[in-house]
């Protein structure tokens, strides 16, 4: 059975990939309408069908008779409908209207370097990994093994869909509504997995501290520099003195700078720690 | 205090001193790292060869020296690659010069664009929401266009358009001529603004947007469809160039339904052969997004919106009077129309497929709008193809089992 699901998702790949749609062809004949007498609504009877008389349709009352048969077949026809068609109460996805992907970046903290899964580390700097209960964790675990791993027909996520399914696992996190079902039951973690994914959390939170760091490293040196520029014109310290202190500012920038590379490098390695511990029982 | 050591290594991506990775070779054979390191020390050089040796002792090489030099080069290099056609190189690179001066206007302008080049959509809206929150006076129409089109790939199209609109409000404004000329723009932001209007809304919503650029009446009608037509496979082309599959699946699915309302609805297609060619396009289409659906690892869920529509229906066609004859005010006449549009919003979702089904097996009316490739259209057919698309969507759903065995009556092949 999985061999012929494969073949049909291979199947169905293929149509896909033949189906690019150019309907330019079809332009010159944009807005034909089909001739009104093909629209004529169906119940209406021709009982003078002479077009030398009238070509317009006339209608008579049905009978009695003819409208008790309509109605014994209305009520079977809706009990039929009504008795093989979907409830509304089956229906449980969410109304709720989500916004969708797009956001404006990870925390403010330059994308690309810290890579897609920087946006799992903002749910733990609004919930600690400590405080997060375990279902919304699985839901959250459940769509990050997903990402970190190719499916089973071999394809791999690209950046782009990590991104989408690590800001999923974000909102998992703090128990919000999803664009994606989870059926967590199904993807259990086992309690020394949650210790080890809870501890995944903690760290990215960490990280995308040490990167917020960076930034508020880099807002500070024009302040001081200017501060001490002023200093050194008001004749308050040395130049010796300015310049040990424009070397201590650059110093703590270049500390920063340091520390934040390393939370990035961090961050980029969370799918291979994922897959860790994914094999972790 | 002495000056920092600029010294290179190609395997260490820490960019305070010692940073760039490689990035291949130039054009020229000559290789990145070699040309940035020459680049840098050339800038020590003239630091230390070239100021006057009284001011020597007094001259450092500070942390934002080192990374105004280092992301000038990054970005420099950048603009070689992006000259070459090396889109994903120049997106690289310029990514780098980002690390080093994320608070450079230029730089974050340049990211901007190589992002989008590069189809890195979420670059494009930071790089772009880094402008418009700091740097608004170098805002420009190519940005916002940029910005708007990368939240449409991804999907927000409330925010697409908002930036849309705000982009046109500012180039009609006649303040900012320079970085918003109308004669280029004009008509490219308001065929997307009509895009957005579609995608947050209706067919008549793109009408009613942007009344004045259009005439009225046929014109208008054709043109708009035309539009659409065009932007939305735009983007859901993007989407799926880069391997986005949430996204395009999104953004394609919603191309099937205008073009399904194209064909059911507003007969743009024509009969006979064209009515053949765009009915069977569409068809295909559906099912390709049916398979994008089934090979997802995760799966997205409908639209909340559709589940609105879908739950709306169902709650008519339980709780209120069909009238027997479908007349085109009654209430399951309406529930009809919204199982219809529901399916082409959410072609991949198993369950309204079949609740049409059912609905078209014992109503046994022709409806009377096309479907598909077909007009008229017959019940037992759109029975048949609304439970192949049900059962291929989700093979072990709640209504796979039923649908199966109505499909082998009706002596059907069952999807697996």
């Amino acid at each position: 059975m999985k061999t012929i699901n494969s073949l049909l998702v291979l199947v169905l790949l293929s149509q896909a990939a033949r189906a690019q749609i150019d309907f330019s062809p079809l332009d010159p004949w944009r807005g034909w309408r089909p001739p009104v007498e093909h629209r004529q609504p169906v119940n209406t009877q021709h009982v003078n069908s002479n077009p030398s008389e009238s070509s317009t349709p006339v209608s008579r009352p049905f009978t009695e008779k003819e409208l008790e048969r309509d109605r014994q077949a209305k009520i079977k026809m809706e009990a039929s409908v009504r008795h093989d068609m979907d409830k509304p109460e089956s229906v449980t996805w969410s109304e709720i209207t989500i916004v969708a992907g797009g956001s404006s970046g990870f925390g403010n903290i330059p994308p690309s370097e810290p890579g897609a899964f920087a946006a799992l580390a903002l749910a733990t700097r609004q919930t600690p990994a400590s405080a997060i209960p375990t279902t919304d964790l699985n839901r959250a675990w459940a769509i990050l093994s997903a990402a970190a791993k190719a499916d089973a027909y071999g394809n791999t996520v690209s950046d782009e869909d990590a991104a989408f399914l690590a800001e999923q696992a974000a909102i998992a996190a703090q128990g919000g509504a999803l664009q994606v079902a989870v059926d967590e039951p199904t993807h259990p973690l086992s309690a020394t997995q949650e210790q080890l994914f809870r501890g995944l959390l903690d760290d990215a939170g960490k990280n995308l501290q040490t990167m917020t760091d960076e930034r508020q490293a880099r807002a500070n040196v024009d302040q001081k520099q200017r501060e001490i520029a002023q200093a050194l014109k008001a004749g308050n310290i040395t130049p010796a003195e300015a310049g040990a202190q424009k070397q201590t500012v650059s110093d703590d920038l270049n500390k920063a700078q340091k520390k934040s590379a390393g939370a990035k490098e961090a961050i980029k390695s969370v799918p291979k720690t994922i897959v860790y511990i994914l094999k972790t029982k | 205090m002495s000056c920092k050591s600029t010294k290179h290594d190609e395997n260490d991506h820490n960019y305070t001193n010692k940073p760039m990775p490689a990035l291949g070779k130039q054009p020229n054979g000559k290789s990145l790292m070699k040309h940035i390191y020459e680049h840098v020390l050339l800038t020590v050089f003239s630091i230390v060869i070239l100021v006057p040796a009284e001011c020597q002792s007094t001259t450092e090489v500070y942390a934002w020296d080192q990374n105004q030099s280092s992301g000038q080069a990054w970005s420099d290099k950048s603009d070689e690659f992006a000259k070459n056609g090396d889109s994903e190189q120049a997106w690289e690179a310029e990514a780098q010069a980002v690390q080093f001066l994320p608070d450079d206007p230029l730089i974050l302008r340049d990211f901007c664009h190589r992002s989008f080049d590069a189809g890195r959509y979420r670059d494009v809206v930071w790089s772009a929401r880094q402008i418009k929150d700091n740097y608004d006076w170098m805002m420009s129409a190519p940005v916002m266009v940029e910005w708007s089109s990368s939240l449409g790939v991804l999907g927000d199209y409330k925010q697409a358009s908002q930036i849309i609109r705000e982009a046109i409000q500012r180039m009609n404004s006649g303040t900012e001529t320079g970085r918003f000329p109308a004669a280029e723009w004009s008509t490219y932001m308001h065929e997307w603004d009509i895009t957005f209007a579609y995608l947050m809304g209706d067919f008549g919503d793109a009408l009613a947007a942007d009344a004045s650029v259009f005439p009225s009446g046929n014109a208008k009608h054709h043109a708009v469809y035309g539009i659409l037509l065009q932007h939305i496979q735009e983007i859901g082309g993007m989407a799926e160039k880069h391997n986005m599959r949430y996204a395009a699946l999104k953004s394609q699915s919603y191309l099937n339904k205008l073009v399904r309302e194209g064909i059911e609805d507003y007969y743009l297609y024509g009969y006979d052969a064209n009515l053949k060619a765009a009915g069977a396009s569409s068809r295909e289409l559906t099912w390709k997004l049916i398979g994008w659906y089934r090979s997802m690892p995760i799966k997205p869920v409908p639209p909340p919106e559709a589940v609105a529509e879908y739950k709306k229906a169902l709650y008519i066609i339980q709780n209120q009077s069909s009238s027997g004859d479908f007349s085109h005010d009654s209430p399951w006449f309406e529930a009809e129309k919204m199982l219809f549009d529901v399916t082409r919003r959410v072609p991949w979702w198993a369950e309204p497929h079949y609740s049409l089904a059912i609905l078209a097996k014992n109503t046994n009316r022709r409806p009377s709008n096309n479907y598909y490739d077909q007009w008229p259209a017959d019940t037992r057919n759109i029975t048949a193809q609304e439970l192949l698309f049900c059962v291929g969507a989700n093979p072990t759903g709640p209504d796979a089992s039923a649908a199966k065995k109505l499909l082998k009556k009706m002596k059907q092949p069952i999807p697996q």
